[in-house]
């Protein structure tokens, strides 16, 4: 069965209707939301293991705000038990809201591509190339097939920037000489002793030496991600025509004027990124691994189960048809699979059924609940294909600001907690690669494989000579392991890039050269989605359209699935998930406790968080940060 | 003439009314003639990767403009100051970096960003105006709206001046940061707001 906990049911035939005799299939009643002393006092899983003889736990709240070297405004609140050592509660609070679908309302729905496009300031193109997808399937319309090609390479350029940035700005830091000497000062001795097992391949002779590396404005793995940022944005702009926030992703295609010269030079880019590939992944492997070896504890860092979901991304051209009729099919010819994993086992790679089992719930948010509780009936009650769908499906969604009840029983974030088959679901590079490899649907080439177990990844000779790189599917989903994910997901994402540019110059030679195709705007009612990834892994846009205008727009974003807050079942998003049972290893105690190892926890998934139009819209207070990732929220 | 190139960058933030000042001063002015070696861009993105452009550019002066909520001056002051070149606070540095990765666009992020990798000329002015609205939508505010010709003019004057003359009065920018210091500052030369209308 694909769901467990919604009320679908399949006939034999494989079509999916809702179960029979249920009078509000989607109906809930909220569970209360408990604090971890409430638990505890319940005896309550979770909550397990303190002896009460010893009288009450040793608790003490620890909030951070902001976080920082995330993408916008994001703040945790914990509770650690300073004698366990560990954290025993979280609560994520996205503290922006962003306001897009308020905007988009009533304008035309290609107005989405540009407006939405700001909605990322670190991926630049993905929320116009989602907005598109959106379109050209309301429109009904197919780009042709080198139209296609291009859109996949922007997207392979817009990854490197993202996956560098992160590694080498964001996370990396946590690794450095400037801040394990503050928080593990006992490691730096024996990372110096520590020969680095890749140093042929990044020039690394010991760990010390990468911790060095990562060091903020002087390391030089922290100053060559800056530089690759270079190399990514000339790749966009090849594609792309500009970058950031391309103009020239429309329904249809791209707008973009390419020749051979622009794949030529798209190649001679791309070759870097192979070596820089082969060094990333030795660097993370080396960290991470001594990390791991000198205290296997830190496997508990950011550890949650492995449920995972992705929209899947880079279209094979010859498959890719636009419509929502064919999206499974289409979908499982992507080069990166969509799919869904639960406790690790893959359950499903269909759009249509990773489509309706999504719903959006406000009950800790700051909205207005729609459904009332799921006793409301949605406007849509089945997908274009007569698939249920619940009153909280995007299709069916309202954005109803409203900032009361502020208070972690009540609400506590402008972040919706998005749910699949009522699961909190985690998205990111790691998942991108963990589908793909359980999938199996890659095509034959001669880049990348799945092998059960994970992906075979050879990267092409450039300076350094060719390399076969395997990632394997890890045993636990922690913080470490986002990371190297991350960093192997930049030899994926090459990998890719170098067959779309293979099938680029085979269409450019056979002479079929355009990239785009011409449309009218129907006036018509139209529903329609758009499915692709960000950076940081699922991205969707739905759009609900009549009389050639918007009605509904609504974008669902990675960190709005990994920075949720707990949902009407009392369940945690991902980050507190992810928090609850991280050890606080660093040596330091009390009030000089850093929480290095909680924001470990957190800089793992690469949070987005809003920084952009943001509106209040009781106030019209607009803040000052402007342009940046938006992704989370409203 | 000038042996290298002049850059005119607007830096502004889409679709805020005031703060988008920097993209859509430029848009306004760019069909204008501008002397040869003049060229105008858009600067409106994320610190680092004006960073990159300018190491592009064989660059003998830099002139931004741009709208910064400083709220030490009237709405529709216009401020214009030389930019200090020395060594920001690494810290400070950083943090804005990392704000900067991000997507933020800030002017401020921009200036520190570029002071420390060198990436500004010697010759760096900067022209920016204390934004009245800074609500979500198109155009400015009627008080800034009647700055757009002054800086105009003003910028006019930036790129037809001759190297090493500093424009015609005295203007440094803080020792630390790229904050101007507050007005009234005999470093910075200030153009009071004044009536909506045209400029003369």
């Amino acid at each position: 069965m694909c769901f467990k906990n919604l009320p679908i049911e399949f006939d034999n035939g494989g079509n999916a209707r809702l179960k029979e005799g249920w009078k509000d299939p989607y109906a809930f009643s909220p569970t209360p939301s408990r604090s971890y002393l409430e638990k505890l006092a319940a005896g309550a899983a979770g909550a397990a293991g303190h002896d009460h003889a010893k009288g009450p736990p040793s608790l003490r709240d620890w909030s951070i705000d902001p976080v920082t070297r995330v993408a916008g405004a994001l703040a945790i609140h914990t509770v650690l038990d300073l004698e366990k050592r560990t954290a025993v509660e979280a609560h994520s609070l996205a503290m922006l809201f962003r306001g897009y679908e308020i905007i988009l309302k009533g304008r035309d729905p290609r107005d989405a591509i540009d407006i939405s496009s700001r909605a990322c300031g670190v991926c630049g193109g993905v929320h116009s190339t989602v907005s598109s997808l959106a379109i050209e399937q309301a429109f009904g319309i197919i780009p042709p097939p080198l139209g296609i090609t291009v859109r996949n390479l922007g997207e392979v350029a817009e990854m490197f920037y993202d996956h560098p940035l992160h590694l080498g700005l964001l996370a990396g830091p946590d690794y450095s000489t400037a801040i394990v000497s503050v928080t593990n000062p006992e490691l730096i001795p024996i990372a110096e002793r520590t020969p680095a097992k890749h140093s042929r391949v990044h020039g690394f002779s010991t760990i010390k030496d990468i911790m060095d590396g990562f060091n903020p404005l002087e390391g030089k793995i922290y100053l060559e991600a800056i530089e690759q940022t270079r190399t990514a944005r000339i790749m966009c702009t090849l594609m792309y025509g500009k970058y950031p926030h391309p103009s020239t992703l429309v329904p249809g295609g791209v707008s973009t004027t390419v020749s051979t010269t622009t794949f030529n030079e798209y190649y001679s880019n791309l070759g870097k990124i192979f070596d820089y590939a082969k060094r990333l992944c030795g660097i993370w492997d080396d960290i991470l691994d001594f990390f791991l070896e000198v205290n296997p504890a830190y496997a508990l860092v950011g550890d949650r189960p492995a449920n995972l979901i992705q929209t899947g991304i880079w279209d094979d051209p010859t498959a890719y048809d636009a419509t929502f009729k064919n999206c499974d099919a289409w979908g499982n010819r992507r080069y990166s699979s969509p799919g869904v994993i639960l406790d690790g086992k893959l359950v499903t790679t269909d759009l249509t059924r990773i489509n309706m089992g999504i719903e959006e719930f406000v009950t800790h948010s700051f909205y207005e609940d729609w459904a009332e509780n799921g006793m409301k009936r949605g406007r849509f009650p089945t997908d274009p294909l007569g698939n249920p769908l619940s009153p909280y499906h995007m299709w069916n969604k309202e954005t109803i600001p409203r900032a009361e009840g502020k208070n972690f029983k009540e609400k506590y974030s402008w972040d919706t907690a998005p749910r699949w088959d009522r699961i909190a679901m985690e998205s990111g590079v790691v998942g991108r690669m963990w589908t793909t490899a359980l999938a199996g649907h890659l095509p034959d080439n001669p880049f990348i494989s799945s092998t059960g177990d994970g992906l075979r990844i050879v990267m092409p000779r450039y300076e350094m000579p060719e390399m076969e790189l395997f990632w394997k599917i890890p045993e636990r989903l922690n913080a470490f392991e986002r990371n190297r994910g991350r960093a192997y997901g930049v030899a994926f994402t090459a990998a890719i890039g170098m067959i779309c540019l293979q099938q680029a110059f085979e269409y450019w030679r056979k002479g079929e050269t355009a990239v785009s195709t011409t449309y009218s705007i129907p006036k018509d009612e139209r529903m329609a989605v758009g499915f692709w990834e960000a950076g940081r892994g699922y991205l969707t846009h739905h759009l609900h359209m009549d009389k050639g205008r918007i009605v509904n727009y609504q974008i669902n974003t990675p960190s709005t699935w990994n920075a949720s807050p707990r949902d009407p079942f009392d369940n945690p998003g991902p980050y507190e998930e992810a928090i609850v049972g991280t050890p606080i290893l660093e040596s330091n105690s009390g009030d000089d406790i850093k929480g290095i190892d909680i924001l470990r926890a957190i800089r793992s998934f690469d949070p987005c968080m809003p920084c952009t139009t943001h509106i209040d819209t009781g106030h019209g207070i607009i803040t000052r940060e402007v342009n940046s990732c938006g992704c989370t929220l409203e | 003439m000038h042996a290298g190139v002049i850059l005119v960058g607007g830096i502004g933030l889409p679709w805020l009314r005031d703060l988008d000042y920097g993209t859509q001063w430029i848009e306004r002015v760019r069909n204008e003639e501008w002397p040869e070696g003049v060229l105008l861009e858009d600067l409106s993105y994320a610190a680092h990767r004006v960073l990159h452009r300018l190491q592009e550019l064989d660059l003998t002066r830099v002139v931004l403009v741009g709208a910064m909520p400083r709220d030490i001056d009237p709405p529709g002051t216009i401020r214009r100051y030389r930019l200090d070149l020395s060594q920001p606070p690494v810290a400070e540095v950083h943090d804005r970096l990392s704000e900067a990765v991000m997507g933020i666009i800030d002017l401020d992020h921009t200036l520190v960003v570029c002071r420390h990798w060198g990436g500004f000329p010697a010759d760096t002015v900067i022209v920016e105006v204390e934004p009245e609205d800074r609500e979500f939508g198109l155009g400015f505010s009627d008080t800034v709206e009647g700055t757009v010709a002054m800086v105009a003019t003003i910028v006019r004057r930036e790129v037809q001046r001759p190297a090493d003359v500093d424009s015609d009065a005295p203007m440094t920018s803080p020792p630390n940061g790229a904050m101007p210091p507050p007005s009234p500052s005999p470093n910075a030369l200030l153009f009071p707001a004044r009536p909506t209308g045209p400029v003369s």
